[in-house]
């Protein structure tokens, strides 16, 4: 056998016996997207829905508005207006706190910012790890915006629509109660 | 030239422009054709196409080229009807026609000699000709090339949001660089801090090293020198800064510029409409422009045009009578209709006035009865009387014509300049004319705008809404918020307003007693006036208006957002929403005297429950909102959730005492103006100091006595008893 051919030999082994590369592997059974903490829960949106992730900005607050709206930021010369994810979903208003992140999501060509408490990261999960949507506090709260849920060494992550949320009637009754009183 | 030259000019000018459009919807019609000559569509976007250029060209008086396009259109429909055996024939006199109409409309652009046509509609006219004969193309010899080199400026489409994003792009870059600009000032203060330093440690190494030692100190000098390099760097970027910020500026203009056009240019469809709306109603009229000064933006002169064209229709219709009339009021036969187009301050005006009949107010008001929009028995100014022909279905006139009296329109007007930004006014003299004017903010995107603050938050208004500023004593503008009276100025009655109790900030101003007047904003809106008194003004400047987007749609008392130098959000409030609201609220009052007044929401803090509750009970009972919190970190949280109109606060706490609270609280200039009642047992000298030091309003013995809190309370919230 000459060198040559210990070569191929060495080839053909390596590629029949090869793990295949993750990508052509999980194509059609993965599922990525940003992974955020909202109401201490996982949850996770698609990469394609948040163009990007701010810290605290700048915020111009409006009078009269609801507890939920936080106000408005400049988006490199462009106005976002900015809602409290957990405060809109369950209604009980809610402090920002420094590990908090705005996520803007471009929806129908118009930027919306939403501030979710902790932003975890990129998260990869497969068909596999899919599980219903655990019914419990306050989780439930947030079930009509819900897409479904996976399960990952026992808990729920959450596939969160943006596009349901700026589709709900709450998200344009900014006016609070208390200035529709007026 | 006279006037009717002028108009025809500029008519000409715009078919001329639509014509090349058509033109090039021809060629792509007959490149489509080409590719199947069994087709049909592309011939009937060619017919389409071909009439339009045929209604173009009458209206312009060009009558070779409307023929020329007649005769095409007519040959168009033969060859849909299956006329021809032979389309190709068909297609290629089509096509030379097209030719013959392109050269013509060149010449009529370099204002030449037209090319002769005979031949062409000839053929057109003969069908059968069209199988046999090989057209030959006689080329004209006026359409020579050689005029193609004298050129008008050239001009180039382009999209309208290219135009705006590109606006955009450099209000952005401008912000940028006012940032920049921040920063590079910030660098200058450092680098004078350093060479201060480096300065300071070379005395310091040469007193206290030897000789041998100075190596180090020389280290220090070549720091001095490249301190010095730093600054001439320094000195480059300010003036290459302050080269770019003239640039940024100009070009930011010159965008502005591309978005204008002179107000000259509506004149000659508003002299047609006149014109055709004259004919078709038989009366004379006498057209004058009496002033057309000036450009406005585009965006707003399409959408007010419409506007323009129904107050003129109406004016001829319904304003200017019949000549038999006019003859026995012995006014001229040809009725006067006066367009003036100027700008006042920050805003277009647009005037239509004529010398009619006037608005018969009397008719008015019995439709408005007959409507049940009035009862007989009130008595109404002549303005408010006016104001009822915006009302949606509202017209005086017995019968309905083509031109106008539907009563669908005024309303639509009104509304359309409303949502503007701007306002109309109609003046009426029974007999003699009726006036209207459009006010209009100059453009849509730049705007100069009024910054006002309430409690400590700023807002813009946008100031070609304001009608006057006026510092207004303290005591009026009491007078005119307690007893709800209007204030009168210049012959005219306002309600007054004050923003934070619009906005549901604060319901009451906090007025110091070292101040003697506050700024009070005058609006004369067309149906109704109003006054709004806010905290102070912060400037004007111009301002860029965005739209808050869709998330806004049901928030109509803000009308957009500009940024500001600073990059930070500016909400600009509509003054139209904003008054009517006060204005809404206002009527209910008056309607409903019996409804409970907004309760001023006290804090209660302190640590006892039981005082807690007692003090709620207690307030509850004298119309009072109460919030309670167990400390002073407790009540930090609830002023986030709810600002309190007051607070009472205990001093001794856990977590976090009443001092504490009371610097944290103050020191936040959204709260700093929010009155403090401390309540407490330690009334010593230093804490009455301490309080003193921290503004804070009063000092009250604890356990306090039921009548003063009361009194304390009416006085610091300035309450009406």
């Amino acid at each position: 056998m000459n060198p040559f051919q210990t070569l191929l030999d060495i080839e053909r082994n390596c590629r029949e016996n090869a793990f295949k590369i993750p990508r052509q592997m999980t194509a059609e059974r993965d599922w990525l997207g940003i992974a955020f903490k909202s109401s201490g829960f996982n949850f996770i949106s698609p990469m394609a829905s948040v163009s990007e992730v701010l810290r605290w900005p700048a915020v111009t607050e409006l009078p009269s508005a609801q507890h939920w709206f936080k106000g408005t930021a400049n988006l490199r010369g462009k106005i976002l207006p900015m809602t409290d994810l957990q405060a809109f979903v369950t209604d009980k208003p809610h402090r920002t706190k420094a590990s908090s992140r705005v996520l803007v999501v471009n929806i129908d060509g118009d930027a919306y910012g939403f501030v979710v408490e902790q932003v975890i990261g990129i998260e990869r999960f497969f068909s596999e790890e899919m599980k219903p949507v655990p019914l419990q506090e306050p989780i439930d709260d947030y079930l009509p915006f819900l897409e479904g849920a996976f399960e990952r060494e026992g808990a729920p992550w959450m596939m969160i629509s943006f596009n349901a949320i700026v589709q709900s009637a709450k998200f344009y009754h900014l006016l609070s109660l208390k200035a529709e009183a007026l | 030239m006279t006037l009717k030259d002028d108009e025809d000019e500029a008519l000409l000018k715009i078919f001329l422009e639509e014509a090349k459009d058509l033109l090039d919807a021809i060629s792509a019609a007959l490149q489509a054709w080409a590719t199947d000559l069994a087709k049909h569509e592309p011939v009937l976007d060619l017919k389409r196409d071909l009439h339009t250029l045929k209604g173009g060209a009458r209206m312009v008086g060009q009558p070779l080229l409307s023929s020329l396009a007649h005769e095409l259109e007519s040959f168009c429909d033969l060859h849909l009807s299956g006329h021809f055996t032979d389309s190709k024939a068909a297609y290629d006199l089509i096509f030379l026609a097209y030719d013959r109409m392109s050269a013509m409309i060149e010449a009529l652009v370099k204002r030449g000699n037209l090319p002769a046509i005979d031949d062409l509609l000839e053929k057109l006219k003969d069908p059968a000709s069209v199988e046999v004969a090989k057209i030959i193309e006689k080329n004209p010899e006026n359409t020579e090339d050689k005029a193609k080199t004298e050129s008008a400026p050239e001009v180039i489409r382009i999209k309208s949001e290219l135009l705006e994003k590109l606006n955009n792009l450099s209000i952005e870059n401008n912000i940028v660089r006012v940032n920049l600009g921040h920063h590079v000032d910030k660098l200058k203060m450092n680098l004078n801090e350093s060479i201060r330093l480096i300065r300071s440690l070379h005395e310091k190494l040469s007193v206290h090293f030897k000789e041998e030692e100075l190596r180090v100190t020389s280290e220090v000098l070549g720091l001095s020198e490249i301190h010095k390099t730093l600054t001439q760097n320094y000195t480059n970027v300010e003036a290459l800064l302050s080269q770019q910020s003239r640039i940024s500026l100009e070009l930011q203009e010159r965008l502005i510029d591309t978005r204008m056009v002179s107000f000259a240019s509506i004149i000659p469809r508003l002299s047609r409409i006149s014109r055709q709306v004259a004919a078709e109603v038989n009366k004379k009229i006498d057209f004058t422009v009496v002033q057309a000064e000036g450009e406005v933006d585009r965006n707003l002169i399409d959408h007010v045009v419409p506007s323009l064209e129904h107050l003129l229709r109406n004016a001829i219709d319904h304003g200017i009578e019949s000549e038999a009339r006019r003859a026995i009021l012995n006014k001229p036969l040809a009725g006067k209709i006066s367009i003036r187009f100027f700008r006042m301050g920050n805003d277009a005006c647009m005037e239509i006035s004529d010398d009619g009949s006037g608005i018969n107010l009397e008719a008015v008001r019995r439709k408005a009865i007959k409507l049940g929009l009035l009862s007989e028995e009130t008595v109404c100014s002549d303005e408010e009387i006016i104001r009822f022909i915006f009302e949606p279905g509202f017209s005086t006139r017995d019968e309905v014509s083509e031109i106008s009296g539907r009563g669908v329109g005024m309303d639509v007007v009104n509304t359309v300049i409303k949502a503007l930004g701007g306002n109309l006014s109609i003046e009426t003299n029974l007999g003699k004319g009726t006036r209207f004017t459009i006010r209009l903010p100059f453009t849509t995107s730049m705007n100069r705008a009024l910054l006002v603050t309430v409690q400590s938050q700023t807002f813009g208004i946008l100031l070609s809404n304001v009608a006057s500023i006026v510092l207004l004593s303290v005591k009026q503008i009491k007078e005119a918020l307690n007893k709800q009276q209007p204030i009168v100025y210049n012959k005219k009655e306002y309600h007054l307003k004050y923003l934070g109790g619009v906005l549901g900030i604060q319901e009451r101003p906090l007025i110091s007693s070292t101040k003697e007047s506050l700024p009070v904003l005058f609006f004369n809106f067309v149906d109704y006036n109003a006054a709004l008194l806010v905290d102070s003004l912060a400037g004007s400047q111009e301002v860029v208006v965005q739209t808050l987007g869709p998330q806004f749609k049901l928030m109509d008392v803000f009308s957009g957002a500009t940024l500001l130098a600073d990059g930070r959000v500016l909400v600009i409030l509509d003054a139209y929403a904003i008054t009517a609201r006060t204005r809404r609220k206002m009527e209910e009052t008056v309607e409903q005297d019996h409804v409970v007044k907004k309760q001023p929401v006290v804090l209660v803090v302190d640590d006892s429950i039981t005082i807690r509750t007692v003090t709620k009970n207690f307030l509850e009972r004298h119309k009072y909102t109460i919030m309670t919190a167990k400390d002073g970190l407790d009540a930090l949280g609830k002023v986030e959730e709810q600002v309190p109109d007051i607070i009472l606060l205990d001093l001794e706490m856990p977590r976090m005492d009443g001092f504490e609270f009371a610097e944290k609280f103050k020191s936040n200039p959204k709260f700093s103006r929010i009155p403090i009642v401390m309540i407490t047992f330690c009334t010593g000298d230093e804490e009455k100091k301490r309080a003193k030091d921290l503004n804070i309003e009063k000092f009250i013995n604890k356990p306090y006595r039921e009548p003063e809190l009361l009194d304390t309370l009416d006085f610091l919230l300035d309450r009406d008893k």
